[in-house]
């Protein structure tokens, strides 16, 4: 029997990954600094053995890479949102002790006025000492251009931002995302926006392109999956 | 195709989470002294189908791995406390916190809760009470005959009784202010408890750092604003039509594998 079936049926597989990814992309559209994905194929090709090296090509997902074009930023008026203008991800404390990145700047105070994110980890400041805390009973805290973050006119620290080629990354949930250490550098002068927070960097019409694309796709799959049979039974039924 | 259908389930299940905070914010959009959430989203776990940096059939070392996302969640609802706009009412025991405070009041139960809204009255025993009738903290009573109370920057009280000249000083209004208010604990009808995210009240006069100063004859209108409201009704809206297109899509793949075999 041919083979030819398992070929487009590769093809109606990577449809479906395609799609598992894409879904993964609208469901996020509106969570802060949440990075699309792309998903990658490639082709297989499969020698048959014949004189003349004829290849067959079978399709699968090779990969999935993350998109680090920028979000909309838009400004909230609240003093701990910080959006980070350009390249660059923030650095935050995970609960394994381990360096999360992560480019949602919605940040908070926790009760002994550390400086965390939703989910209460700490984060990082420039030159590594420790967790960046204000004073409970201080002023309104307001971060600057820079980074810095200052409380009644003195700056405490200066949030540390870091840079890390977007192959590298690798996405864990929580809109946090890990990378090696070694292909962590920090950013020497980076551009914040305080007050403002980026939101995800979702194309909704780039998505629904594909949505009608890998549906096209599948269903072509299918077709030629369905002439395959066809074929097959015609060779069984001429018997 | 199972997986993108729960994927766009969660999205739209999310969508319509935020759609639920911001009709909460609009509906709020003229209450004294209420704040404005936001529902802050997560993505969820990814599956790693092939890790990044591990080494292909052929030798080579896979420079991008594979990741599937399984969608996202409400990480939580963020309440923002920025000062709302001061409205100028001419009464008298109208108050604004101009400042990060809160007054204190006493509910039924005995136990405080904290507000900013500053829309107080008067009960029949002449103590300052809010629109519900729960008693200041702490307690002011105003004398009978007054006929003008003044309220200072400073959260001091005097009354003019009438036929007499000179105002005599009734109390002091005391404010609250918590390290986090985001973590406090909304309990409906304008009022806040504290918990152990938002840290203990600290206790003070107006004026003291950080509760900020008292301006009567002001109220803080909510610091919703419409136009933002909308604009992100109008983003979510879109967003649960394009998880939804992804759900069709799933089915649509379905269909067709159904009607093939």
């Amino acid at each position: 029997m041919a083979n030819g079936i398992y070929i487009s049926m590769s093809g109606a597989i990577a449809a479906q990954r395609r799609l598992d990814v894409v879904a993964n992309n609208v469901a996020n559209a509106s969570t802060p600094g949440f990075r699309q994905q792309r998903a990658q194929f490639e082709t297989f090709l499969v020698p048959t053995g014949d004189a003349r090296p004829i290849e067959k090509g079978f399709v699968a997902l090779s990969g999935t890479r993350t998109d680090d074009s920028a979000g909309t930023i838009s400004q909230t008026g609240n003093p701990l949102d910080v959006a980070i203008e350009g390249p660059g991800y923030f650095v935050v404390n995970g609960p394994d002790g381990t360096p999360l990145l992560t480019r949602a700047g919605n940040f908070r105070l926790s009760t002994d006025g550390t400086l965390v994110d939703v989910m209460g980890n700490p984060i990082a400041a420039t030159g590594g000492n420790g967790p960046i805390k204000l004073r409970p009973e201080g002023g309104q805290p307001s971060v600057g251009s820079d980074g810095s973050i200052s409380q009644d006119g003195t700056i405490v620290a200066t949030i540390a931002i870091v840079d890390v080629a977007p192959d590298k990354l690798q996405a864990v949930g929580d809109t946090h995302m890990r990378a090696a250490p070694a292909d962590i550098t920090p950013i020497a002068d980076p551009r914040v926006a305080g007050g403002a927070l980026e939101g995800s960097n979702v194309n909704p019409v780039r998505a629904l392109v594909e949505l009608v694309q890998l549906t096209q796709e599948y269903q072509s799959s299918q077709k030629v999956m369905g002439e395959h049979r066809k074929l097959d039974q015609k060779l069984l039924s001429s018997r | 195709m199972i997986r993108a259908l729960h994927t766009a389930a969660t999205g739209m299940d999310a969508q319509q989470q935020r759609i639920d905070v911001i009709s909460n914010n609009l509906a709020n959009v003229n209450t004294t002294g209420f704040k404005k959430q936001r529902a802050d989203f997560q993505d969820l776990l990814y599956q790693t189908v092939r890790a990044p940096g591990t080494t292909a059939a052929q030798g080579a070392v896979v420079p991008t791995g594979i990741q599937i996302g399984t969608g996202v969640r409400t990480a939580a609802t963020h309440r923002s406390f920025t000062t709302g706009d001061l409205m100028q009412t001419g009464n008298q025991l109208d108050l604004a916190i101009e400042g990060n405070g809160f007054f204190q009041v006493t509910l039924p139960g005995g136990e405080l809760a904290f507000t900013r809204a500053g829309n107080f009255e008067v009960d029949q025993q002449g103590q300052l009470v809010t629109t519900d009738g729960y008693l200041v903290d702490p307690a002011i009573a105003v004398p009978q005959g007054a006929t003008t109370v003044t309220i200072g920057a400073d959260g001091t009280v005097s009354a003019t009784i009438a036929g007499e000249t000179a105002a005599t000083e009734i109390g002091q209004i005391q404010l609250a202010s918590f390290i986090n208010p985001g973590g406090l604990q909304a309990i409906g009808r304008n009022f806040y408890q504290p918990t152990t995210a938002s840290g203990d009240p600290q206790i003070g006069p107006p004026g003291l750092e950080g509760v900020g100063t008292l301006a009567q004859g002001f109220l803080e209108m909510s610091n919703v604003k419409v136009v933002e409201e909308m604009i992100n009704l109008i983003s979510s809206q879109r967003a649960y039509d394009i998880n939804s297109k992804v759900i069709q899509a799933s089915d649509e793949m379905l269909q067709t594998t159904a009607n093939s075999i």
